[in-house]
């Protein structure tokens, strides 16, 4: 009912906390860094996490690559690679013996020194089937992507990375000039859109993708052994298949066509890249939470320093309160008094906080380099939370100075 | 709880009835506090009457029960035993809420060390027993400069409390105490902490006010200032030993007959 307004309790609560100036800071001090800390903190882990999302969005979803595996060959176990057993073949296979299997992109990749004018470079060359830019959801930024007959025709034609592009010629637009890779001419048709680094670091920018047949006969060479072998293939599963699943019926499958024994170890390697950067993802997840605890603490700790003052205010003012019991205060109104004065100690450190936060946030980037991201939201939930901070540990003493006698309170020294 | 109420009295058709009994009603009070484990019995079955308008001293050496019986009387405490009814109310029988607002309502304290709020200014002062019964912020405003100008402390309205006088701070207070146009005044020692010339002063607002039909009951142990009521009321061992009436002395004659001093401390 009656009583002072909300408006008038701060008013009146701020002309308190100015009465000791000093002793309000250093209250405000505990929840200040607390906030600054959340905030600095969750920023830093929402720009790690928007960063893993990013490159899980550059990956193209749904995405496994297989690899050739080891072999094991008299007891000497070679490293992965060394059997180059993934053909064309498989791929084909792949593709149509697995419903699951969207898209089966056999890729080659070496690399080489990519020479224009008088610049060279060294770089990724991959030689790519056209299902390969789809899979990866990856298209040009200017020019055009591979035609099918220039694959069919193992044509002289070439896409650059952004990197590669911005390397070799700088701002000038590269579409229609052309580069030398082992002395062999290339005619530049487009420019790829960036993908930015993937997962492991690696900048996704820094390759030039030629046709498939063209990188395997002019660039890499083929013999007869080797005449149907591919690096790597690129599978997507279609949406809303299960990728374990898929997973398993391609170890069959291709287990099945390298005719391994049931004691034999897979002679490739199937690699589920979404996933990886999935886990990447829950790590830096967790890594938030672990923070956002870090910082919940210090928050607590400040709530504990502001209980501590408010505790020492109440004894000070242990007359105030007599001659407001006096006067008509019911106990509410003078628990409610301090409650708010707590409260605003609270919030006041928490807004400081915040601008402290956002501050260290984008120094933090801009020093650093890390890419940090302040969510208006965690902003908003720090400050109300450090409100929580003042009502939960200025309860106790709002509820002391509530519960005083008034007669004692009037004879307090 | 009774909603805020208005600077002007409205007719009331309870109040009117109460009108016809005693405005203190006090029937075989007890109060018995523990103290350190013994029990102390402070007042022992007290009865006593006081009148609107009356003008009341409540003398006697400390341990009497002068002090619990202003307790009492000035709804800070509940009484042990015995009733006590404060304007036709039983105030036994409130919560600590409904005391609250009895004090808020009914009564305005005076103390001996005028108990303001130093760093609230003198307006601010008065205003406080009006913050606590609801009103708004410019009926407030208007109704403390109203008092204050009353009590002669239109010029200060702006002071702390550290920038008057003794005697002006006991001029707030008493402002203070009249801002909610009480049917009670209790004052504890009011002249307790000033000096003679300045406790004249008060003592003579204290019978303007009792004119104006203010009832005001004093605590005191000065028969100085007991010399000023028209009802002494003696206490000793918690029991009511003395009940005299007398004619008072005029406290505005005597401080115009009073030689003037240059500096009012």
């Amino acid at each position: 009912m009656t009583g002072m307004s909300y408006a008038e309790s701060v008013r009146s609560a701020l002309t308190a906390l100015r009465a000791n100036p000093l002793r309000s800071a250093l209250t405000m001090l505990g929840i200040f860094i607390g906030v600054a800390a959340v905030i600095a903190m969750v920023a830093i882990g929402a720009g790690a996490r928007a960063m893993v999302l990013e490159q899980i969005r550059s990956l193209g979803s749904n995405i496994m690559i297989v690899m050739p595996g080891n072999v094991t060959a008299g007891g000497v176990r070679l490293g992965a690679g060394a059997s180059a057993r993934l053909t064309l073949d498989d791929a084909a296979a792949l593709e149509q013996e697995i419903p699951a299997v969207q898209i089966a992109a056999s890729i080659v990749r070496g690399s080489q020194q990519v020479v224009a004018g008088n610049l060279n470079w060294s770089t990724v060359v991959q030689g790519v089937v056209p299902g390969f830019f789809e899979a990866r959801e990856w298209d040009v930024s200017s020019g055009r992507l591979f035609l099918p007959e220039e694959i069919d025709r193992r044509a002289q034609v070439a896409l650059l990375g952004q990197t590669v592009a911005r390397t070799l010629f700088d701002e000038s637009d590269p579409v229609g000039q052309s580069i030398r890779i082992r002395n062999v001419p290339f005619t530049i048709i487009g420019v790829l859109a960036p993908k930015g680094q993937t997962t492991f670091g690696q900048d996704q920018d820094d390759i030039v993708m030629l046709p498939f047949g063209t990188a395997r006969h002019r660039i890499f060479g083929v013999n007869r052994a080797n005449a149907r072998n591919v690096g790597t293939i690129v599978i997507k599963i279609r949406e809303g298949d299960d990728m374990a699943q898929a997973e398993d019926d391609m170890r069959a499958l291709l287990r099945q066509r390298h005719r391994l024994q049931a004691n034999q170890d897979d002679d490739f390697i199937i690699r589920n890249l979404t996933e990886i950067a999935a886990t990447r993802d829950a790590s830096s997840r967790t890594l938030a939470l672990l923070l956002a605890a870090v910082a919940a603490v210090s928050l607590a700790v400040g709530g504990i320093g502001i209980m501590n003052i408010m505790l020492v205010s109440v004894t000070e003012r242990t007359r105030e309160i007599g001659v407001r019991l006096a006067v008509g205060a019911r106990p509410r109104d003078i628990r409610s008094q301090f409650l708010i004065e707590a409260t605003t100690l609270s919030v006041l450190g928490g807004a400081a906080g915040a601008v402290l936060g956002i501050g260290a946030a984008v120094a933090i980037a801009s020093v650093a380099g890390w890419p940090t991201l302040v969510q208006p939201g965690s902003v908003a939930l720090a400050i109300g939370f450090s409100g929580l901070v003042g009502i939960f540990f200025g309860f106790y003493p709002a509820q002391r100075a509530a519960r005083l006698d008034p007669i004692e309170a009037l004879r307090h020294e | 709880m009774a909603a805020a109420r208005a600077p002007q009295r409205r007719p009331d058709p309870a109040r009117d009835l109460a009108s016809d009994m005693p405005l203190i009603e006090v029937r075989e009070l007890s109060k018995t506090y523990t103290l350190g484990g013994e029990p102390v019995r402070a007042l022992r079955k007290l009865s006593v009457d006081v009148e609107r308008g009356e003008l009341v001293a409540v003398m006697g050496p400390s341990g009497s029960g002068k002090s619990t019986f202003m307790n009492l009387v000035g709804c800070l405490d509940r009484p042990t035993k015995g009733s006590y009814r404060l304007d036709g109310i039983d105030v036994a029988q409130q919560s600590v809420d409904g005391l609250a607002a009895l004090r808020n309502r009914k009564i305005g304290f005076v103390f001996q060390s005028f108990n303001l709020l130093p760093r609230a200014t003198a307006l601010a002062n008065v205003e406080l027993p009006m913050v606590y019964a609801g009103a708004d912020r410019t009926r407030r405003r208007a109704r403390a400069r109203e008092v204050l100008a009353m009590i002669g402390l239109g010029e200060r309205l702006h002071h702390l409390p550290t920038q008057l006088s003794g005697g002006q701070q006991q001029r707030v207070a008493i402002a203070r105490a009249l801002v909610n146009e009480p049917v009670l005044i209790l004052a504890d020692e009011p002249t307790g902490s000033l000096d003679s010339r300045t406790s004249l002063e008060i003592m003579a607002l204290f019978q303007k006010l009792n004119a104006s039909g203010i009832t005001i009951v004093l605590v005191t142990h000065e028969p100085d200032v007991a010399r000023f009521a028209r009802r002494v009321l003696t206490f000793r061992d918690g029991k009511l030993r003395g009940d005299r009436r007398q004619e008072p002395d005029d406290a505005a004659a005597e401080l115009a007959a009073a030689p003037l001093r240059e500096d009012a401390a």
